[in-house]
């Protein structure tokens, strides 16, 4: 775990299973959700982290960790614009890697992500998924997903009558 | 909007060791099977939500047929951008009626799929953007947004309206046949207008009776208006009088000058290409004015333009000038 650095404010992050993870502030606050506890005051001695087990919590916050220094304070987006072409370039390569998951944890971190509001690790996650849905045929989507279809026979039609312009 | 030549599936992702260092868990979970379970719907709404929202509207509508799951999410989307396309390009258009039929005949699908299916009233839409054609089909659309504008909290709403002939090609029958049209769907259909805060016109040519002054007077909210090739007959006069306008842009219009009499918010003018040889601008009442542009490239005809004249009472701060000739 996270040793303590001196002048940095340290915040504990306990997962439902039990473990706790000992982050920076600014870490932790790459998390909107996270932020807006902390300037609430709400999160004085732990931040309990719901549906998030520790597998999922850890990367989490190892994404932010990669994250943090070059962002700054003010968000994530910010990373592009402000870090220099190569330390950018470095975080897209590290993002790679990192998102080299199965789908299972792939699905964990979107949800992870979304929870927290952590913009560009939902951006990162949720990436192949969109690019699936705008690529393929429903029937290719539903497999890739594994969802089943379970509309009638004329529901399905129905739905997909009100949405035909989307075919066009 | 339309997709006729959809690609190929992309190949699926292949699972990796993940090579990267990992601080805080050795036991990455690398090994794990891929599973057949629908993970991705079992996940709350929001986080769908966050999904579908990151998709264009037309995948995102696409997926309301996947399941039952899926069906309500797209009518969840808080900004919603529907747009006649590929036909956006100002220039070189060459359309047919018959194009401009079907792509609104798009937007209208869309409309209706997107806002009239929207039951959750707990899920405000924060930005609605609508951009069709003036012509077939131009009602019923306007219709639909009114009533969602109506029956629905919407922070911003923004309409634009293409004509089938773009600007260059458009001739006075033209502007005049375009005007008309837009006046019977502003009569038609007022509260499409009357709670917008962006408006986008171009080619129109208004009677001098009612005209933009009556733009001004239906649309409450408005806080930005582009009007491109747009006048009230040739060497007409334009007064701007509104309340909450913040930004003006004003294109390649016949106008002899326009008045920009009273404006309190207005912060921005964007000002191009006119055909009046005196000065084609008068700023009144513009306390809050800052950035002025103006492009122009002056036939022989044209006056010399005063600058210091014609500032005298605005505190611009930011003042960009592109002349491509010297009469200023």
């Amino acid at each position: 775990m996270a040793t303590r650095e001196a002048g940095k404010k340290m915040i504990m992050l306990k997962s439902p299973d039990g473990m706790e993870f000992e982050v920076e502030e600014a870490v932790a606050m790459e998390s909107q959700t996270i932020r807006k506890m902390i300037e609430d005051d709400c999160a004085d001695t732990a931040i309990l982290i719901p549906n998030i087990n520790s597998k999922i919590l850890s990367r989490v916050i190892e994404y932010c960790n990669k994250h943090v220094p070059t962002t700054g304070a003010t968000g994530a987006a910010a990373s592009d614009t402000v870090a220099p072409a190569a330390l950018a370039e470095d975080l897209k390569i590290w993002d790679a890697e990192f998102i080299k998951v199965n789908r299972a944890t792939r699905f964990d971190l979107i949800q992870a992500a979304s929870y927290l509001n952590i913009k560009g690790l939902l951006d990162l996650t949720s990436q192949t998924t969109i690019d699936t849905i705008s690529d393929n045929s429903l029937e290719e989507i539903r497999s890739f997903l594994s969802t089943k279809n379970d509309y009638l026979p004329e529901e399905e039609q129905t739905i997909r009558r009100e949405n035909q312009w989307a075919f066009q | 909007m339309s997709r006729s030549l959809r690609r190929r599936p992309a190949a699926r992702p292949s699972i990796k060791a993940l090579s990267s260092y990992n601080r805080w868990t050795p036991l990455a979970n690398l090994a794990e099977e891929e599973d057949q379970l629908d993970r991705l719907s079992n996940l709350p709404d929001g986080v769908l939500l966050d999904i579908v929202g990151r998709l264009d509207i037309t995948d995102a509508a696409r997926t309301r047929i996947l399941a039952r799951r899926w069906k309500q999410i797209p009518t969840m989307l808080s900004k919603i951008l529907l747009t006649v396309g590929p036909f956006d390009d100002v220039r070189n258009r060459g359309l047919t009626a018959d194009d401009v039929a079907r792509a609104n005949a798009t937007v209208l699908g869309a409309t209706r799929s997107m806002l009239e299916s929207r039951t959750t009233s707990l899920c405000t839409i924060n930005l609605l953007c609508v951009r069709f054609f003036l012509g077939d089909g131009t009602l019923s659309i306007g219709h639909t947004v009114a009533n969602t504008m109506v029956t629905e909290k919407v922070g911003s709403a923004e309409l634009t309206l293409f004509t089938m002939k773009e600007g260059k090609r458009c001739t006075d029958d033209d502007v005049l046949a375009y005007g008309k049209q837009f006046k019977s769907f502003l009569d038609a259909c007022p509260n499409a207008f009357s709670g917008l805060a962006r408006l986008q016109l171009e080619n129109l040519r208004l009677a001098e009776s009612s005209g933009f002054p009556e733009i001004f007077s239906i649309c409450k909210r408005l806080e930005f208006l582009r009007l491109f090739n747009c006048d009230m007959g040739f060497l007409s006069l334009l007064q701007v009088s509104h309340p909450l306008l913040r930004e003006l842009e004003i294109v390649r219009c016949n106008f002899e000058r326009v008045d920009l009499k009273w404006l309190p918010k207005l912060t921005m003018l964007t000002f191009s290409w006119w055909v009046s040889e005196h000065d084609p601008l008068s700023l009144d009442y513009v306390p809050l004015l800052q950035t002025l542009s103006i492009t122009h490239m002056a036939r022989l005809r044209h006056k010399v333009l005063k600058l210091s004249e014609f500032l005298s009472k605005a505190t611009i701060s930011e003042l960009t000038l592109n002349f491509l000739c010297e009469k200023i």
